[in-house]
């Protein structure tokens, strides 16, 4: 499967599951929602090469989800999310950037009245990609068959809830 | 009849086939390199790749760009070139886009559409007799663009009509959009009376005072060819020789200039005044080596539209 297919498959299933999408950059285009982009620590103007885009945003009914599409199971991406985890700086100027697009209160959504502290804490992160299984920690994987038509969701070691509108 | 949708992007297919349920029968085909496709759609990609081209019974009949981003400032010309291949082939060609959003980051503010780009596509429009259309993505009151379906339904009544015409360029709903495009042009001008005048990158003089002031010898074959017509246009490009080897926004913008000050039929010799494109800062030996007029390669549109090119230490006549 190529980028864009898992991309929409990813998409589709936010749908079903009734969940709310706040952002993201299709592989290639455009789509309805907005580009969020998350700045590094170091380079705070916009369109910085060390800047993330994520793939999509997602917002739960008790969490925010960053979700990154790849045809097979990308370490690279793992990384990424990882880095934007572990970087409280990053985790400040991404609740920033939805902030400022008041992508929540928008929805009227229920998650808009926390505080920025309480959003990063309930940040979530996925991987999205076709084929077998990589367990990662911390993480959701979102694994499509490679047809496309069947999909599982799994929870790294220390995620306990699911993921529900 | 056999509709097909040839999209960079399954994404972007996905979003065009919910526009009009005629649509929905389409078939996907991605837009491959120049030379892999079938030669009505490689004949259209040669300036740039469009987001979707629609080709019924083996001919284009609708060609669109799709952004988010709102044409103003530095960028106003990014995509255009594609949109102008697309009028030239005589194919109706649709930009959507927003008029007014805003811009995040550091510095949030609202910003507006160039409005130079409304009536450079009436011109185009009118010189390839060919609809050349702006429809708006609408936002909210906060500059939020619209993320429902409610953001394509002017594009979506746009199409339905033109469908229901039999593809007819002359459809009404296409005759209605052109009325509407020229009103807005005035009526942004009217609030910003700027957008009625040239850009301050752009001059507008005597072709014989622009030769002397750019240091060109008026007696050559080339500057007599120039001199020819009376007026001519230069348009400065501020790029040094470390960043010159780009292309966007400068070749969309270049169309949009033609159009607006020089063009007067649907080759790029049919001018009432030169295009000058005048490079204060690059000398012509490093101009050539990294942006050749190669056909392979996306620099070749720096050459498509120009009467000449003036650089620190040369210039080159085109046409």
């Amino acid at each position: 499967m190529r980028e864009d297919e898992i991309y929409l498959l990813t998409k589709q299933w936010v749908v079903n599951q009734e969940l709310h999408v706040l952002g993201g950059q299709p592989p290639n285009g455009t789509d309805r929602f907005p580009v969020i982009e998350i700045k590094s620590d170091e380079h705070s103007e916009k369109g910085s090469r060390t800047s993330y885009k994520p793939d999509l945003i997602v917002a739960t009914s008790d969490h925010l989800l960053i979700i990154e599409c790849k045809p097979l199971f990308n370490f690279e991406d793992v990384s990424k999310l990882k880095e934007i985890a572990e970087s409280l700086p990053r985790l400040e100027a991404f609740i920033g950037e939805l902030r400022q697009r008041r992508s929540l209160e928008r929805r009227n959504h229920s998650l808009s009245q926390l505080s920025d502290r309480e959003l990063i804490s309930r940040t979530r992160f996925c991987v999205a990609y076709s084929g077998e299984h990589h367990p990662v920690p911390n993480m959701y994987s979102l694994v499509f068959s490679p047809d496309g038509s069947k999909y599982s969701l799994y929870f790294g070691d220390s995620i306990a809830e699911n993921v529900s509108n | 009849m056999a509709l097909q949708a040839f999209c960079d992007d399954l994404n972007e297919f996905s979003w065009f086939i919910t526009l009009d349920h005629r649509l929905e029968s389409a078939e996907f085909l991605r837009i491959g390199r120049r030379g892999t496709n079938p030669p009505v759609v490689d004949s259209l990609i040669v300036y740039d790749r469009p987001d979707v081209i629609l080709v019924k019974d083996g001919k284009p009949v609708v060609t669109i760009e799709k952004t988010r981003e709102v044409p103003t400032g530095h960028n106003v010309g990014q995509r255009v070139a594609r949109l102008v291949r697309s009028v030239e082939l005589g194919i109706p060609t649709i930009k959507f886009f927003p008029f007014d959003a805003r811009k995040h980051g550091t510095h949030s503010s609202m910003c507006n559409l160039n409005a130079r780009l409304l009536l450079a596509f009436e011109n185009m429009w009118k010189i390839h007799a060919t609809p050349m259309m702006a429809v708006n993505w609408p936002s909210d009151s906060h500059g939020e663009l619209f993320e429902d379906e409610s953001a394509d339904q002017q594009l979506q009544e746009l199409l339905a009509g033109y469908i229901r015409s039999g593809f007819d360029p002359n459809c009404k709903e296409f005759r209605q959009a052109r009325v509407d495009q020229i009103a807005e042009y005035s009526s942004r001008c009217e609030t910003y009376e700027a957008y009625g005048n040239p850009p301050p990158s752009l001059r507008i003089e005597r072709t014989a005072d622009v030769l002397r002031e750019l240091g060109i010898a008026s007696n050559s074959l080339d500057a007599r060819k120039l001199l020819q017509k009376d007026e001519s246009v230069v348009y400065e490009i501020g790029m040094t020789e470390e960043k010159c080897r780009r292309e966007d926004p400068y070749t969309g913008t270049q169309f949009i200039y033609d159009y607006l000050y020089c063009r007067n039929g649907p080759r790029p010799g049919d001018k009432n005044r030169n295009l000058i494109l005048y490079f204060p800062n690059i000398r012509q030996r490093v101009w050539n080596s990294k942006n050749p007029d190669d056909s392979t390669r996306k620099s070749s549109n720096w050459y498509l539209t120009a009467s000449a090119h003036v650089y620190r230490d040369g210039w080159t006549f085109f046409r």
